[in-house]
């Protein structure tokens, strides 16, 4: 035959590509993140979203209505897809605001507070590669959302040269002032092993256009924040967790925004949670204390209960914690202790509580799939937000 | 006609050719001679566009270059252009699938002339016989002109009798013909018209029939004419021994 | 147009006759890791049954990422980089300059230079399907040699491991991913073809153009991507803004190389 050898090859490729795609495994999304109800009222959990990571995969969100899976999104918006579940929802209606944050080529370490009113945000600019010049840009910016206008104002700090690392962790709004905690971690130049952490609070008011700089906390351990997200809804209080190397114990920290001022915690073992209503909670052992709106004084204290209807192992010290709605939202991602169990990946399990009264009023359990079709290894869930109203 | 109008061609700073003007007519068989490296096989190469001239022009039937040129003119040059795992009947499948001018039945007669095996593979053949195959290939297109490059170059002397039996057949009747040679004294007497070159330029043109009419000149005395001022360069062509 | 199917014939076959052996033996030394790994793992199998030591999952990705494998799986990749220079070079160099014959065809010269890059472009998807099919024989054997409880499942997708280059880049999943890193090897092909051809026209000075724009292909590439993290670009880009990008000059490059080989063939490559 005349041309064998280029028609045989041109079949056997197109073949080969058809089949090569068509095998390429679709994923069954509701497989992939998929949350039974145990017990419980399972309507208590529509009005959230649980967002996590799969490993090594993609993140996800999961409402009762939809998950969404950036990587198993159209390619090109999988590539603009962005991290925090937030984000993706805001830059679809605030794309003027939020790009520039989420694209910017010089933009770093930008955090954004929402609220009815306005969406700010606090973000490094830099045009060099000097350290102490990168963190000494700040731009702070403001969106009306009635007026969809958006202010942007520059802020220059001044900074010693010793200064090697800084990021924004907090931001909390009133305009006409926006307050922002910066994270700056210096060193000691005759001892490059030395390092100080200095927590600082930055106020800045868009009509004054002043700027006011408070150390709150220097310390040689580190510092960071409880709940770590891109987007914050202007919650009072921030909680702060750090190691003190002196006592080898770990310890809390509150920034109270109202009053500008930073409180230490001396309670051992106690995990701080912050309620999206700005209140104080900690939880010691098994019980639930809320405080006052000063954080000082002790509200009430309930016994949380262990009585799971599915066998669960709930360690408070280690769960991931959110107090939404008068709700205390519980999640025990459960590691891979031994290789054996690298078959399949181990469930998350939720427990929801009313803060009221301890009683549990949802148990369910966050199943993967995902180990055959994408090869994942691990999965967690580290964020439960309120679904977003479409404004 | 073929036509190489004020051709010139530059190495770096050597001037390899000089202001080439001459023509190779249709019907004529024409030879180009000159000393090794003077240029005859650049000139060659240049009318088969295998290379680019400096400054120049080359008409083809009046025609500037284009893909077509190669169904009009055929080229065997002093190269081996064949790949040597082909079989003999593979070359010739070859040439049938893209010249419109491969006439088979030629080209078979052609072997049946040479003695060839078509199932050969060509590395497997002799130095003569794979100038054989090469000619076969060249002259069994139907086409206008036909170019060859020092075709009796290393050959022993009977396949250059069957070669130059060649020439004087029908195979190249009608065409224009233009061979470089140092084997004067073979072509001699089958050549209409020779073209004397020497330091990039052409130093004569003439019609072989009536020099040797007119003057009683044979071309190899023409070239001492010619060449005498360079007369240790005639030493590099053959001469009869008489 | 039917000489340019009976030239790329011609080459493909000339390929193949590299190709063939290559991925051959790629598969020979394939099955034999499959069959070295296979037997180690119920060596230790049985070792730990013995001894009740717990058990490590097993899985395809044990396969390939042992030492043989990856070595494997270069074999056909590099026969393509040393092809990619031998194809053009062959025809000058070496007892045949069978190039005379190439450009005395009666057919416009860049079906030369297409039906060498065609070529490569079918060798590859030859490469690439025979690979997959390779996987899945060898998915099949593997499955069938391991006992079940030990076995971690995976998609044939997924099977080198994860993070590697070799999955993420020889091996995409999507159509977009596709056509973009065999688009763009195609384009390197094609300017690597134009900076030979320099080379075959202009000897050193070509030779220097030439490498010169190869590397220059590949930093336009990189410049694109780099785009979003140069500072202070005044403009927002975003990530599917840098793939089309890349995507436009990949296709730009590959015009711009056909159009530079089409004059130096027509002009001024020399025999």
């Amino acid at each position: 035959m005349r041309y064998l050898k280029l028609s045989i090859s041109l079949i056997l490729s197109v073949i080969g590509l058809a089949v090569y795609f068509v095998t390429v495994p679709q994923i069954d999304e509701d497989e992939l993140v998929h949350l039974t109800v145990q017990a419980g009222n399972e309507e208590i959990l529509d009005d959230y979203s649980f967002n996590g990571y799969i490993y090594n995969y993609s993140s996800f969100s999961l409402t009762n209505e939809d998950i969404l899976v950036p990587a198993n999104l159209p390619y090109l918006e999988m590539l603009d897809a962005r991290e925090e579940m937030e984000i993706m929802m805001l830059k679809e209606t605030y794309p003027d605001f939020v790009n520039k944050l989420a694209y910017g080529t010089n933009t770093y370490s930008y955090l954004i507070s929402a609220d009815e009113e306005y969406l700010t945000s606090a973000h490094f600019e830099y045009q060099s590669n000097v350290f102490s010049e990168i963190y000494s840009k700040l731009q702070f910016r403001a969106l009306n959302k009635e007026t969809n206008k958006i202010e942007e104002d520059f802020v220059t700090r001044e900074l010693g040269s010793n200064i090697f690392y800084a990021s924004i962790v907090g931001i909390n709004e009133n305009y006409p002032v926006v307050d922002v905690l910066i994270d700056t971690r210096l060193s000691n130049h005759s001892n490059e092993n030395f390092e100080v952490s200095e927590l600082s609070l930055i106020s800045y008011n868009f009509e004054t256009k002043n700027m006011t700089e408070t150390v709150l906390l220097k310390t040689p351990d580190y510092i960071e924040p409880v709940v770590y997200t891109a987007v914050h809804h202007n919650e009072s209080i921030q909680a702060f967790r750090s190691f003190d190397s002196e006592t080898s114990e770990e310890v809390s920290y509150l920034v109270d925004y109202d009053k500008d001022a930073i409180i230490k915690r001396e309670a051992a073992g106690e995990r701080l949670i912050v309620s999206d209503d700005s209140r104080l909670y900690s939880i010691v052992d098994t019980t639930l204390v809320e405080y006052d709106k000063t954080s000082q004084e002790k509200v009430s204290a309930v016994d949380l209960t262990m009585d799971f209807k599915e066998n669960k192992n709930m360690d408070f010290a280690m769960n991931e914690l959110f107090i939404l709605d008068g709700k205390l939202f519980v999640l025990n991602n459960n590691e891979i202790e031994d290789d054996s169990e690298r078959n399949q990946i181990r469930p998350t399990d939720l427990v929801v509580y009313a803060i009221s009264t301890g009683e549990i009023l949802v148990e369910g359990q966050f199943t993967y799939g995902g180990t055959e079709q994408v090869g994942a290894w691990a999965a967690s869930i580290d964020q439960i937000k309120q679904s977003p109203t479409k404004d | 006609m073929i036509e190489l109008i004020d051709v010139h061609k530059k190495y770096g700073r050597k001037k390899v050719l000089d202001g080439i003007n001459f023509t190779v007519p249709k019907g004529e068989i024409s030879t180009l001679i000159g000393v090794n490296g003077v240029g005859k096989t650049t000139i060659l190469n240049h009318i088969m566009n295998l290379q680019p001239v400096t400054k120049g022009e080359i008409l083809i039937d009046g025609e500037k270059h284009h893909p077509g040129i190669y169904d009009k003119v055929s080229f065997i040059p002093d190269a081996a252009i064949t790949l040597p795992e082909m079989r003999i009947r593979e070359a010739m499948d070859f040439m049938g699938s893209f010249y419109e001018t491969w006439n088979k039945k030629r080209a078979e007669e052609m072997l049946g002339f040479f003695r060839l095996n078509k199932d050969d593979k060509i590395k497997t053949l002799s130095k003569g016989n794979v100038a054989k195959v090469n000619l076969l290939l060249g002259l069994a297109l139907d086409v206008d002109y036909v170019l060859m490059d020092e075709p009796f170059s290393g050959i022993d002397i009977f396949t250059r009798e069957q070669i130059s039996e060649v020439f004087t057949s029908y195979l190249v009747e009608n065409k224009g013909v233009l061979i470089t040679t140092h084997e004067i004294n073979e072509i001699e007497f089958i050549v209409d018209r020779a073209i004397l070159m020497d330091e990039g330029k052409i130093l004569r043109e003439f019609n072989v029939e009536e020099i040797r009419e007119t003057e009683g000149k044979s071309i190899i005395d023409i070239m001492r004419d010619v060449y005498s001022p360079y007369s240790d360069r005639i030493s590099n062509y053959e001469f009869d021994k008489q | 147009m039917i000489k340019f199917i009976r030239l790329l014939e011609f080459e493909l076959g000339r390929f193949l006759r590299f190709l063939i052996p290559a991925i051959v033996l790629s598969a020979v030394i394939q099955f034999i890791a499959l069959f070295d790994t296979i037997t180690n793992y119920n060596a230790y199998l049985k070792e730990s049954l013995e001894s009740n030591v717990p058990m490590q999952q097993f899985s395809m990705h044990d396969v390939t990422g042992s030492g043989l494998f990856p070595v494997a799986i270069l074999i056909v990749p590099l026969l393509f980089v040393f092809y990619s220079l031998f194809t053009w070079y062959r025809e000058w160099l070496g007892k045949n300059t069978f190039i005379y014959r190439l450009l005395m065809l009666p057919i416009n010269r860049m079906s030369i230079f297409f039906s060498k890059a065609i070529t490569f472009l079918i060798g590859g998807l030859l490469a690439f399907l025979t690979q997959f099919g390779l996987y899945a024989i060898i998915f099949v054997i593997f499955e069938n040699a391991i006992q079940p409880e030990y076995f971690t499942a995976l998609n044939i997708h997924n099977v080198q491991p994860p993070y590697e280059m070799i999955q993420l880049t020889l091996f995409p999943t999507t159509s977009f991913e596709f056509l973009h890193i065999y688009g763009f090897a195609f384009a390197a092909l094609l300017a690597l073809f134009t900076a030979i051809l320099m080379e075959r026209s202009f000897s050193v000075k070509g030779a220097i153009g030439g490498i010169i724009y190869f590397i220059a292909y590949f930093v336009g590439y990189f410049y694109i991507s780099a785009l979003n993290s140069i500072d202070s670009m005044p403009w927002i880009i975003k990530p599917s803004h840098i793939f089309l990008m890349q995507g436009a000059y990949i296709l730009l490059m590959m015009v711009i190389s056909a159009l530079i080989s089409h004059l130096l063939l027509k002009n001024k490559v020399r025999v």
